[in-house]
């Protein structure tokens, strides 16, 4: 099977095109980077089967990160049938300056100008025929994202995939086109294959070239020394890099045929961008727009319409109970989707519509029809309450899940979130870290372990580990249950303002964790220079409903993967450690507190004292150090755990349950009788959202930072310092949201950190001074 | 308290032990298989094939 490699610089559209050709999903958003690592599928439609490999974006032929070293050395050493270069031919000029290095190699060759649906939009002309005459291979003009020029592009690929094609230069014309060819002469003479390839890269000067070719270095550095330049001196890769871009702007650049003589016309892009990149309002821009996207996914009030203008409830309305403020009528209940007491918003809808009448009844008939069944009462307890309640109250939040991403999915296809970085970056610099750290956090909000694996886009090693550990400070999508039942459920028992501000405010205390770490870990254990952050800012587009589509189908696929694999056996164990005691007797649902589960985490309970979660929750305060360690397989399973134990405790008598009639497939119904049944407080709840979000997250994620962080002293480190500061966190949560004047002591605690820090590094730096 | 042995095992009760035997066994063998082979189960949008410790990696190196 013939090999194709997809090439080109980042966000020039690669993986859209791979995705085009070879039918696969692979994930595309608009900035650059989202390709960390080469990928492979199969294009059927040729006279044979070719696969197709798409490489992470790179702007040069000389790598500084480690997913550039992996699109160099496929291309150089794994000998592709035929490259594909992709250019974006709306940044002709930048993007040649790849191709002019790929021309070197002994590879076949094809350059794909994408995006010329934006160049025809634009009004602007590329004489394609005319640039290929120049470059010597064949160019194609192709959209990838509307599929246009693509059986041309693979059958031209195809042809020259046949023939044998020799590097040529556009260096030529340069001053040391005769020290090229010298060195090329001298890698010819050791039988080295791409000998112009590597001969430009030695005169360059580029470390993995003098690593891998030792043998002709000090006839390399000879020829060199004979050679001087008027204007760079002996900077060889300036020297080079400057005789690419002449060639290209006198040579290749004619072809392109503006409408308008302006060069550097406003794009509305760039007029976007004053307002939403500027440097005062960027940031505030940033916050309102994610407050809007939790307030469309999770407000049951609405643009506020219910507290303005101080709208009736459907209690008041008569038209549910009450005490229980269950709707007393079907039609009722239908209308509770859209408003009670204020309009739902869009998200809430969505989620009132799955678990008040689809999931709802559903789960309702099935367990129904179970408990007809002649099946014994320890069965239909473990289908009805351990299996239905804890699948069901997971399954209950993915609509919450699907919006939520939907709304992520359209900032990232869009191009903002590239500009989020770009804002940030002033931000992050004076905490150790560049902009561009930003995006594999970002990508945290999804899930951790892919954007750990992101974090290759990082050069800086002492970078990439502080984001790794960082990372799972960013709420992901796992966590989101335990966020939106207990936020609920707070609401509900203790009439806390609005589930969306509570789950915004708790992704914000996410970001100003990792912001603090981050700070401390650069300027202690992982001190170091911030490298320069530079990032191309992709072209604002309306987001493709296909990427879209395609973003929530892997998310819901995963989910429901998960919840009946993994949380579906977690609640089984969970169920039977609840129902047996050590003794092996099966136990009664009110005799919950025998059971082996209840025994262990009893004993573990008064570790969690200080976070209010412990020993002061009383003899059924070990339910939240059983859904805390439940949580470390899968964070779903805070809230599976929640609702099989919510069963047992309903059935113990003397605990008053009030006005909650119990639907333990409701996440927010199972944590309501947590509160119940345990007397936790507000602020020990937020504590245990806290104590969630920052802690060791689950088993995936934890082999992911192991691999990547790839060193086992450091990852130890890195599970300490999980452990260590959730904790802190979940007790600064607590006893502030308890005592307010404690805020005084933790900030006491705070400068006095800080002042160590300062003193220390001041300290050290004068030792270095000296030395 | 009743004994587990004692309880009535009709067939539906038998199908339900076996079924949930089966599914958290076969979820904990696959968690030692993608171990074994590197692979993280995340929703990473098929990504994940490609990452440091998997074997589809480990074969491109």
């Amino acid at each position: 099977m013939k090999k194709f490699a997809l090439a080109g610089n980042p966000n020039c559209g690669k993986t859209t095109l791979f995705n085009n050709l070879t039918g696969s999903t692979a994930h595309v958003g608009n900035w650059p980077g989202v390709t960390v690592d080469k990928r492979e599928g199969v294009y059927k439609k040729c006279a044979e089967l070719v696969s197709i490999v798409d490489l992470p974006g790179i702007y040069s032929l000389s790598p500084y990160t480690p997913e550039e070293v992996i699109a160099r050395n496929y291309i150089s050493d794994d000998k592709p049938d035929c490259v594909i270069n992709i250019v974006d031919a709306t940044n002709l000029e930048r993007n040649l300056y790849l191709t002019t290095q790929v021309l070197e190699m002994d590879v076949p060759m094809v350059i794909a100008l994408n995006m010329m649906d934006a160049v025809e939009k634009n009004g602007d002309k590329i004489d394609a025929r005319e640039l290929e005459k120049r470059l010597g291979v064949p160019v194609v003009k192709i959209s990838a994202l509307r599929s246009q020029g693509l059986s041309e592009l693979m059958d031209k690929a195809y042809n020259e995939s046949k023939k044998q094609r020799f590097g040529i230069t556009v260096l030529e014309e340069s001053n040391i086109a005769h020290l090229i060819a010298d060195v090329k002469t001298a890698l010819t003479g050791e039988d080295v294959s791409n000998p112009l390839f590597h001969a430009v890269k030695l005169v360059e000067g580029d470390e993995i070239e003098v690593d891998m070719h030792k043998e002709v270095l000090g006839v390399v550095e000879a020829f060199k020394k004979t050679f001087k330049d008027d204007i760079f001196g002996t900077d060889f890769e300036a020297l080079i890099a400057d005789a690419r871009y002449k060639y290209i702007s006198e040579h290749f650049a004619p072809v392109f045929e503006r409408k308008t003589k302006e060069k550097f016309k406003m794009t509305k892009s760039d007029k976007a961008d004053r307002v939403l990149t500027h440097k005062i309002w960027g940031i505030p821009i940033f916050i309102l727009i994610l407050f809007a996207i939790f307030h469309l996914t999770f407000s049951e009030d609405f643009l506020f319409l219910g507290s303005i203008f101080g709208l009736p409830s459907l209690v008041d309305l008569g038209m549910a109970d009450p005490i229980t403020e269950e709707p007393l009528t079907y039609g009722a209940k239908w209308l509770s989707v859209v408003y009670n007491g204020g309009v739902m918003s869009p998200g809430v809808m969505i989620n009132n519509l799955w678990n008040d009448i689809m999931v709802g009844e559903l789960f309702g008939w099935i367990q129904g029809l179970v408990e007809q069944s002649n099946m014994s009462d320890w069965a239909v307890g473990l289908i009805n309450n351990g299996i239905i309640d804890g699948v069901g109250s997971v399954l209950s939040f993915l609509p919450p899940i699907l919006v939520l991403f939907l709304f992520f999915s359209i900032l990232e296809d869009s191009g903002y979130m590239a500009r989020i970085a770009f804002i940030l970056d002033r931000m992050f610099r004076r905490f150790g870290l560049s902009g561009r750290a930003f995006m594999p956090m970002i990508m945290g909000f999804g899930c951790s372990v892919p954007a750990m694996i992101n974090t290759r886009t990082l050069a800086d090693e002492k970078e990439r580990t502080a984001t790794v550990r960082v990372i799972p400070f960013f709420s992901c999508g796992a966590k989101l249950p335990i966020l939106t039942a207990i936020a609920g459920a707070m609401v509900v028992a203790f009439g806390a303002g609005n589930a969306d501000l509570i789950t915004f405010a708790m992704y914000i205390l996410g970001i100003v964790v990792a912001i603090l770490s981050v700070l401390f870990m650069r300027s202690t254990t992982l001190k170091g220079e911030t490298p320069p952050f530079i990032m191309e800012l992709p072209a604002y587009h309306a987001p493709q409903f296909k990427n879209l589509m395609l973003h929530l189908w892997d998310k819901t696929k995963h989910f429901i993967k998960k919840a009946f694999t993994v949380i579906l056996a977690s609640t089984i164990v969970i169920w039977l450690l609840t129902h047996f005691s050590f003794s092996w007797k099966l136990l009664e649902d009110e005799q919950v507190n025998e059971s082996i589960i209840a025994n262990i985490a009893t004993l573990l309970q008064p570790l969690f004292t200080p976070l209010g979660f412990g020993s002061q929750l009383g003899e059924y305060g070990w339910v939240f150090v059983v859904a805390a360690i439940a949580g470390l397989i899968a964070k779903e399973n805070v809230i599976g755990t929640f609702a099989t134990l919510a069963v047992c405790l309903s059935a113990v008598g003397g605990l008053d349950f009030g006005s909650l009639v119990l639907d333990a497939a409701d996440g927010v119904d199972a944590v309501r009788a947590m509160i119940t049944a345990t007397g936790i407080t507000g602020p020990a709840l937020i504590a245990f959202i806290a104590f969630n979000m920052t802690t060791i997250p689950c088993f995936a994620a934890v082999g992911t930072a192991k691999g990547e962080l790839q060193n086992k002293k450091r990852f130890n480190f890195t599970l300490l310092f999980w452990l260590v500061s959730s904790y802190i966190v979940g007790a600064a949560v607590y006893t502030i949201g308890s005592w307010w004047w404690t805020c005084f002591i933790w900030i006491a605690v705070l400068a006095g950190i800080v002042t160590f820090v300062v003193l220390r590094n001041k300290k050290l730096a004068k030792k270095e001074a000296l030395l | 308290m009743t004994s587990l042995l004692c309880a009535s095992l009709g067939a539906g009760e038998i199908v339900l032990i076996i079924a949930c035997s089966a599914l958290v066994l076969g979820v904990i063998v696959a968690a030692i298989v993608r171990r074994i082979k590197g692979k993280p189960s995340c929703d990473c949008g098929e990504c994940c094939g490609l990452c440091e410790h998997c074997n589809a990696s480990k074969k491109n190196k």
